[in-house]
């Protein structure tokens, strides 16, 4: 299980918070007070698991600064599967400016993810997903996530 | 247990008794066998010095008096008288008692008194007779030069005669010579501890202790070197037994004066009486340290093998299953450590037996608690206004946080599937909240919504936000085909359309058109629901997020794009819900390979036959 890290570059009333490891039980979101800051960026491209209960701690912190305007970037699938099943996981105020879409080659079996960005790939009302997305080899791969459901969190909002 | 033969205690107590005394045992006889020898050399050579230095004494005493008298004798033999010469002579010279000249002849053997020269003569009146006898006996016997000592009374006067040469045509003069040797005779007489004698060349004792009245010295000591009478040994100490059997020790030196030896004779039970003080005290000495050591050792015993002794009897406790004891053991060397190594072992012990009679209680506790909680769960298979219904169950530990549920309601099926924050116990007592309030609620008229916003009542209230709750709560309406759901965060079902022809995945459709927090997180959270159709031989798939996450031996989780493939392949002949939950089933389990689960897995599926 990956080590739980988190790290706040505080600038002005902004931070841009990067976190990385298991979000469990174990972490103790306490130590990392959000007070003070109005404009928060999440970067949880190095998130490796999350569970049921270091979702309950994930959003009992967030509410701790509620009024503050959240971005998520760099969200990987356990992420986006997260804020699209866990109401409140992104808050009401927060916004996903960028996550990973998993691709993959039934043939080959290999797996790529790609990054989608708010304002190319997607926007807040649809994704615009680039149209041929190819392996190292030049094997065309294909979206593994149904789309219907990954992609649902953009329409909530 | 084995029988305790002999006790820790005697051996340490013979050990430290026994080693100390043989050691000292041995240095002792060492000792004293050494002393021993020490000792008789040393009496070998005190003796010895002591008759060599009254030999010499008596030498010069004896060969004084004849050196003084030489010319008394040469004036006797020409004047055949002691004239005026002589008795100056004689009256200076101290040594001679008396001398009585005779004349003899030598073929006759006859003798004949000529005079005598005494400092009393009244002295010799009644010894004359005894001088003559004496002297008739060396006339017959002694030849030649030899010169024979001798004491005719028992006292201070030694006798020996001095011979002449006789003249052509004339007799032999013999002088009777008499020494008074009053210091010699008191030396002799007097000795005690070391008895002195002076014997002549016939073993005839002149001088020597009152206390032995022998005459003949043969009678007293049986001597060796007395019986080579052709070679013997000037001076010499030899060991022999006296007429009492008693051992003695008897040095003996040469006077040089008529083949007669002084004697110093030391009983050697007397001359070893040092020794035998000594080895008595040594005796006594090592009695006593033998004591001090065994007293020593019992203590020094008794405070090691008390020690073990506790430690032994609170080990038999620990046998007979009591843990909580501590032995009291003040000592700070090895055993002492033992005692407390032992304590702490015991503390230990007593806590784990503790600990496990407390865990050996919960896990009953557990199995009572999953016992109850599978009465909360519905049977696997179920048809209720032909919807074919089939799931299955299993937790990750002995009770789980997820619940499923499927009842009737006012002519409404209504499907129940729920995930607790965590698993075991805690979430099992918030899913048997869950099934309570659905028990209640199902008395109610009321949809998906209302149904989840009274469990999130439920739920808040039991959990106070510490434990939450997803939940998907669907109702099928038979009448118009249509299933409405709510979704407290859970899981979005998949929704499978009759078609024909394999079904691929895009053909699963998520029911997550609706979503809202998870039952527990507010009060009075409200949900939305929402309707689907839900036609004749559609398939809908509910699950908790245990399920793709099903890991095999490599700790690789299933993962949600093999899951959704199993679904698929799995579906794609629309297969009656029960085979569909069986073949499912099997391939998760294959995946699995008797892998521990790490979450609680829930699944059913339904079916709709209402054609």
């Amino acid at each position: 299980m990956s080590k739980f890290e988190l790290k706040i570059d505080k600038n002005a009333d902004a931070a841009k918070i990067t976190i990385a490891g298991t979000i469990d039980e174990d972490v103790d979101f306490n130590e990392f007070s959000l007070n003070g800051i109005n404009q928060m960026e999440f970067d949880l491209n190095s998130v490796k698991s999350i569970n049921s209960c270091g979702i309950r701690e994930w959003i009992k912190w967030l509410g701790t600064n509620s009024k503050a305007k959240m971005t998520y970037v760099n969200c990987p699938k356990i992420i986006v599967d997260q804020i699209n099943m866990v109401d409140g996981f992104l808050p009401q105020n927060g916004k996903v400016l960028s996550f990973y879409v998993p691709y993959y080659n039934d043939d080959s079996g290999t797996e790529k993810n790609v990054l989608f960005r708010h304002g190319n790939e997607f926007t807040d009302g649809g994704v615009t997903p680039p149209e041929k997305v190819v392996d190292e080899t030049g094997n065309a791969m294909e979206m593994d996530v149904i789309e219907s459901k990954y992609f649902k969190f953009l329409s909530k909002k | 247990m084995k029988k305790r033969t002999f006790s820790l205690k005697y051996k340490i107590l013979l050990l430290l008794t026994v080693i100390p005394s043989i050691a000292l045992f041995t240095y002792v006889l060492l000792a004293m066998n050494i002393f021993t020898k020490d000792k008789i050399a040393y009496i070998y050579d005190s003796s010895g010095n002591l008759s060599q230095a009254l030999s010499q004494q008596l030498r010069v005493l004896i060969t004084g008096v004849i050196s003084n008298n030489k010319s008394v004798f040469q004036e006797f033999v020409t004047t055949k008288t002691f004239g005026n010469t002589a008795l100056t002579h004689f009256e200076n010279e101290n040594g001679t008692d008396a001398i009585l000249a005779y004349e003899v002849d030598e073929s006759t053997k006859q003798m004949t008194f000529l005079s005598m020269m005494a400092r009393n003569k009244m002295d010799y009146d009644s010894l004359k007779n005894k001088i003559d006898t004496q002297l008739k006996y060396e006339v017959q016997y002694i030849k030649g030069n030899q010169r024979i000592l001798y004491n005719l009374d028992q006292n201070d006067k030694i006798y020996f005669v001095e011979k002449t040469t006789p003249i052509a045509g004339t007799k032999a003069i013999y002088f009777v010579v008499v020494i008074k040797a009053e210091e010699f005779y008191d030396t002799f007489s007097t000795s005690s501890a070391q008895q002195l004698f002076l014997i002549n060349q016939f073993g005839q004792v002149v001088l020597g202790p009152n206390q032995v009245p022998e005459k003949d010295i043969a009678k007293v000591f049986e001597l060796k070197f007395l019986k080579n009478k052709d070679n013997r040994f000037q001076q010499g100490v030899e060991e022999t037994i006296d007429a009492d059997k008693k051992e003695m020790i008897i040095s003996f030196s040469e006077i040089g004066f008529g083949d007669s030896y002084v004697l110093a004779a030391v009983k050697k039970e007397l001359a070893l009486s040092a020794l035998d003080q000594l080895l008595k005290k040594s005796v006594v000495f090592f009695v006593l340290l033998v004591a001090v050591i065994a007293i020593v050792s019992l203590f020094a015993s008794g405070s090691i093998t008390n020690a073990l002794t506790q430690l032994f009897e609170a080990t038999e406790k620990v046998t007979q299953g009591k843990f909580d004891i501590q032995v009291k053991v003040k000592t700070s060397d090895e055993i002492g450590a033992l005692a407390d190594n032992f304590n702490l072992m015991a503390k230990e012990v007593s806590r784990l037996v503790a600990q496990t009679a407390e865990n050996a209680r919960m896990q009953n506790e557990l199995q009572t608690a999953k016992t109850v909680q599978e009465t909360l769960f519905p049977d696997a298979n179920a048809l209720l206004e032909k919807i074919a219904i089939s799931g299955f169950y299993e937790p990750a530990s002995e009770c789980g946080g997820d619940w499923w549920h499927y009842c009737m309601i006012n002519g409404r099926v209504f499907f129940w599937i729920g995930d607790a924050t965590g698993h075991g116990a805690p979430s099992a007592l918030i899913t048997s909240a869950a099934k309570s309030a659905a028990a209640i609620i199902e008395s109610l008229n009321v949809g998906p919504g209302s149904a989840m916003e009274y469990l999130n009542r439920c739920i808040y209230e039991v959990s106070r936000g510490r434990l939450m709750m997803t939940f998907f709560i669907a109702c099928y309406d038979p009448a118009t085909k249509k299933l409405t759901y709510a979704n407290a965060s859970h899981e979005s079902p998949y929704l499978i359309k009759k078609k024909a022809g394999p079904i691929k995945k895009k053909d699963l459709i998520p029911l997550n058109e609706v979503n809202n927090p998870r039952l527990g997180q507010g009060r009075s959270t409200k949900y939305d629901e929402t309707t689907v159709d839900f036609d004749f031989e559609d398939f809908i798939f509910f699950y908790t997020d245990g399920v793709p996450d099903v890991r095999n031996g490599a700790e690789t989780a299933w993962g949600e794009r093999e899951f959704l493939k199993t679904i698929v392949e799995t579906q794609t002949d629309f297969p009656p819900v029960d085979v569909f939950i069986e073949r499912f089933v099997n391939k998760m389990q294959t995946y699995r390979s008797g892998s521990t689960l790490v979450d609680d897995v829930t699944f059913f599926g339904i079916k709709n036959l209402n054609g």
